[in-house]
């Protein structure tokens, strides 16, 4: 059950935002895109952690604000000399969002596998 | 270790999901109403629009300048008169009644001297009246203000016809080389007529002499055609 906490909070949380409606002024939109990714990344990053038993509480927290702050501040240094620097970002991470994805997938099938043998093991 | 792994992502979910309802509300307020969401692209079109409307501003405040002007003259009886006479006087300008003056373009249009095998093709070497038409049109598209062909200024009124073998103008006939002179922005009606596959790329391809001049000072005649003094059939609805 609390393993659903983190999936109830993002839902909770979305429809909250969602329905008062604020909006983040034009200019800062893409950036906050960029930041949005980055969020998700480390999300998708901390479960792989977790479910490789390598998970560390300050690593993680401290990568998911570092990396939200410096995507959107990337992009916006790009946007000051006029490179797509927030195409980097965009690559980067969504390179690495499949990659941990597969690996998530891998990780729960391994365990499934694991325990059913277990299981029928004892019987 | 466990929990710990589980609070921590929660609260990072916490904001994602703020995050992404923010990111979702902000597309869908601005995707509908701009052509673009890029910030450089929008900027250019703002630059254009303030600059438009700078300019709008300027006229509002000329004409409002001018119904004071009108207002103050009226108030003042006497002056009534005057401001009549000054209106009937930009009046007189727009129909064509007057001499012109400014600066403007001037085109030449003459037959090529190619003479044809066959006396029939030769029509197709000549200026017809649809040429003068169409390069006179095109002129006014650019913004001409006072348009002659040969020496006849074209009003409201003007006809530009074939009769027998030659072109009337007001009911005067011409002949070639016929020369328009045109007062107006000369950039501007110079660009139109020399647009890219425009009028003269039309007529110099097939054959014909043209040359496009600009002037600095152009003096055009009145109008002096049917209709110029007295209207027959038209009366003025409501009014005084």
């Amino acid at each position: 059950m609390l393993l659903l906490l983190p999936a109830f909070g993002l839902l909770v949380s979305f429809l909250i935002v969602y329905f008062t409606h604020i909006t983040v002024p034009l200019i800062y939109a893409p950036y906050l895109s960029v930041a949005i990714l980055a969020a998700f990344d480390s999300i998708v990053g901390g479960v792989r952690a977790g479910l490789e038993r390598k998970f560390d509480n300050s690593i993680f927290l401290s990568g998911f604000f570092v990396n939200t702050a410096a995507a959107a501040l990337l992009a916006w240094i790009g946007d000051l000399v006029g490179v797509a620097l927030y195409l980097a970002a965009v690559v980067a991470f969504g390179v690495r969002i499949f990659q941990n994805l597969s690996l998530i997938r891998r990780l729960l099938l391994q365990e499934i596998t694991y325990r059913r043998d277990k299981s029928g093991g004892e019987r | 270790m466990k929990k710990e792994l589980i609070l921590s992502l929660s609260i990072v979910s916490i904001m994602l999901g703020a995050l992404l309802a923010l990111g979702i509300r902000t597309q869908q307020t601005y995707t509908p109403i701009l052509p673009t969401t890029n910030p450089r692209e929008l900027s250019a079109i703002f630059k254009t629009l303030q600059e438009t409307n700078k300019k709008l501003q300027e006229e509002i405040r000329i004409l409002q300048n001018r119904i004071t002007d009108y207002e103050e003259k009226l108030s003042s009886g006497k002056g009534a008169i005057q401001a009549l006479n000054e209106q009937l006087q930009t009046i007189k300008v727009q129909a064509g009644l007057t001499d012109v003056m400014g600066p403007g373009v001037i085109i030449t249009l003459a037959d090529s001297g190619y003479r044809a095998p066959l006396a029939e093709l030769q029509n197709l070497y000549i200026v017809h009246d649809y040429d003068l038409l169409q390069v006179i049109n095109e002129l006014k598209a650019a913004g001409a203000e006072a348009i002659a062909l040969n020496g006849q200024r074209l009003s409201f009124y003007s006809a530009i016809r074939c009769v027998g073998n030659v072109i009337q103008v007001n009911g005067v006939p011409i002949a070639s080389p016929y020369k328009i002179e045109a007062i107006g922005d000369p950039d501007v009606l110079l660009s139109g007529l020399k647009l890219p596959g425009g009028i003269v790329d039309l007529l110099t391809n097939s054959g014909l002499k043209v040359e496009v001049k600009k002037a600095e000072q152009l003096v055009l005649p009145p109008y002096s055609g049917p209709g110029s003094s007295r209207l027959g059939f038209a009366q003025p609805v409501g009014g005084p």
